[in-house]
């Protein structure tokens, strides 16, 4: 992918570029489940806490660096898959849909802001796996959301603009 | 009829296939990305293809140029998440018969495929 | 004589406020159970390998993984809170006075506790759960941010650096200060109460979630070890009483509010008054 040119179109700001992946969310949410989820108190943490069991990675450059994490349970995934009429249940399954849905909210926010923000194709890992190769934020800012009584978060990870001279 | 579902999500394939058993499709293969997506054409030869974009290995405007290279009677759906109107225009431009937008619904998926058995 | 303990050993726990919503979804070994039903009080891993009878460093870990499912977390105060709950020494009486002679039977001196030595965290290791996995190899990060899509029914195995401490401990922002008469003449010299300036900074940047991706990148200009002085672990957005106390820690908020968000911190109200109420 080509590296954006920030003099071809007219500046975003990071928030904005960043926002619209908690705009994907909820509207695959609606899409697929029926219904929006609700966001709930958004946390900033100085140590990430624990990923759920299904977490889809995005990471992110341009606009902003870092990466963004879906982190959803099982019982949230296994009401989508009835949803769309998936009988399969393994864990293969949940760790598919997650990637499956990090990758189309991945897109969505390329389409949209693609000439400010490059984001890298997503993948997904179980709670079980070794944190990912990807850079530790000295902060983050978890936003949790609730989905038809099922807890899950998205985690905004970016990396400190560097030191002004 | 034959159709061949090349996704690299195992859940969406399942989708695509549950969702076309009105169609009656007789044979359905499946692929996991563009380079066996082409492979998969040499020797299937399906009436349809639905091709997602965003898969490792080949993209899949690749494989389509590629399918059509070799066959350019072949109707390909495009599928992707790219909701700009850019993508689409490329695909219809390298001759894709039709894009449907991820996530699918099933009512989606109908009408598309609808769209491309017509005669 | 014993083996001094390593300090980590003698820190506290306590029960995270929602530790009830947690454990309701919650299947975990009965000894890890065990040695959560004696966080009802404050307690430390030393306490808890006494009480059940089992090595301190297994006590330690068991609590670890405790503050991993948020049904606990690490007691930590602030040094004034610290100091505001400790009671004072008896004052030392006058020299002049003259000894009152009593009968007391010596009793051996107490040697001080020694010092104890620095001691690396324990590395939690999380045994993982016994999944089948198709292992596929990654390479090292590279420098363009670069990761491919896994395929259906494969696992990434991403390499970790050997000797990272991965620490789950969930720790929330310390209570806030009791009440505390001013240094200075000026109320604010009591501290800055935070969430006005969150509100602030969350309103100029659209509110909701842009406004709180302001307040995130705010955060960011800010030297993590200043969020540590602070206790600033997990702060809530939207609902948090923190008071800054933190000279330094203001003057980086103040920075940081004007470079990143376009504020002036001097013009929003978020001064502490002379006498803060307690919260619960």
């Amino acid at each position: 992918m080509n590296a954006p040119d920030p003099a071809a179109a007219p500046a975003v700001t990071p928030e904005h570029a960043l926002g619209t992946f908690v705009g994907h969310v909820c509207r695959y949410f609606e899409q697929i489940g029926g219904s929006r989820p609700e966001m709930l108190e958004p946390v900033l943490e100085r140590r990430p806490s624990p990923r759920l069991a299904n977490t889809g990675y995005m990471a992110v450059a341009g606009a902003a660096e870092g990466w963004i994490a879906l982190s959803l349970p099982d019982a949230l995934l296994h009401r989508l898959l009835a949803d769309l009429g998936e009988t399969l249940r393994d864990r293969g399954a949940l760790l598919d849909l997650t990637a499956e849905m990090a990758g189309t909210i991945t897109s969505l926010a390329r389409a949209e802001y693609g000439e400010h923000l490059r984001v890298s194709p997503p993948f997904a890992i179980d709670a079980a796996a070794p944190e990912p190769p990807l850079p530790v934020p000295p902060v983050s800012l978890k936003l949790p959301f609730r989905w038809e009584s099922h807890e899950a978060y998205l985690r905004i990870a970016l990396l400190p603009p560097p030191a002004s001279p | 009829m034959k159709l061949l579902i090349a996704d690299d999500s195992l859940i969406v394939r399942r989708a695509i296939e549950r969702n076309v058993a009105w169609a009656g499709f007789g044979e359905i293969r499946f692929a996991a990305n563009g380079r066996r997506a082409l492979e998969e054409y040499r020797t299937f030869r399906p009436d349809i293809v639905t091709m997602d974009i965003t898969m490792p290995e080949m993209d899949g405007l690749t494989a389509v140029d590629a399918i059509l290279r070799e066959d350019p009677a072949a109707r390909i759906l495009v599928v992707s998440a790219l909701a700009d109107k850019s993508t689409a225009v490329e695909a219809i431009k390298r001759g894709a018969q039709g894009f449907l937008l991820k996530p699918i619904t099933p009512e989606s998926l109908r009408e598309a495929v609808a769209d491309l058995l017509e005669p | 004589m014993n083996p001094p303990l390593p300090s980590a050993i003698l820190e506290s726990y306590v029960r995270t406020p929602d530790f009830e919503d947690h454990a309701a979804t919650l299947e975990l070994s009965p000894a890890l159970w065990d040695i959560f039903a004696l966080t009802e009080n404050r307690v430390t891993a030393a306490a808890v390998a006494r009480e059940l009878g089992i090595e301190a460093a297994a006590a330690h870990l068991g609590l670890r993984e405790l503050a991993g499912h948020r049904l606990v977390r690490q007691h930590v105060q602030s040094w004034r809170d610290y100091r505001s709950a400790t009671p004072a020494p008896a004052a030392r009486p006058p020299e002049t006075a003259a000894p009152v002679p009593t009968h007391v039977t010596p009793v051996p001196a107490t040697p001080p506790p020694a010092p104890a030595p620095a001691v690396a965290a324990t590395p939690v290791v999380t045994a993982p759960v016994a999944i089948p996995v198709h292992p596929v190899a990654v390479s090292s990060a590279p420098k363009e941010i670069r990761f491919a899509v896994t395929p259906p029914g494969h696992r990434r195995q991403a390499a970790t650096p050997s000797g990272v401490i991965r620490l789950s401990l969930r720790r929330t922002t310390p209570p806030p200060a009791a009440a505390v008469p001013p240094t200075g003449s000026s109320a604010s010299a009591a501290g800055w109460r935070l969430r006005p300036i969150l509100d602030a900074i969350s309103r100029h940047g659209g509110g909701t979630v842009t406004g709180q991706l302001l307040a995130y990148r705010v955060f960011l200009g800010i030297p993590g070890e200043l969020l540590d002085r602070a206790g600033l672990y997990s702060l809530s957005l939207t609902a948090n009483d923190f008071t800054i106390r933190d000279p330094e820690f203001y003057a980086a908020l103040r920075h940081s509010v004007r470079e990143v968000a376009g504020l002036e911190l001097a013009t929003i109200d978020c001064a502490v008054e002379p006498s803060v109420p307690a919260l619960p």
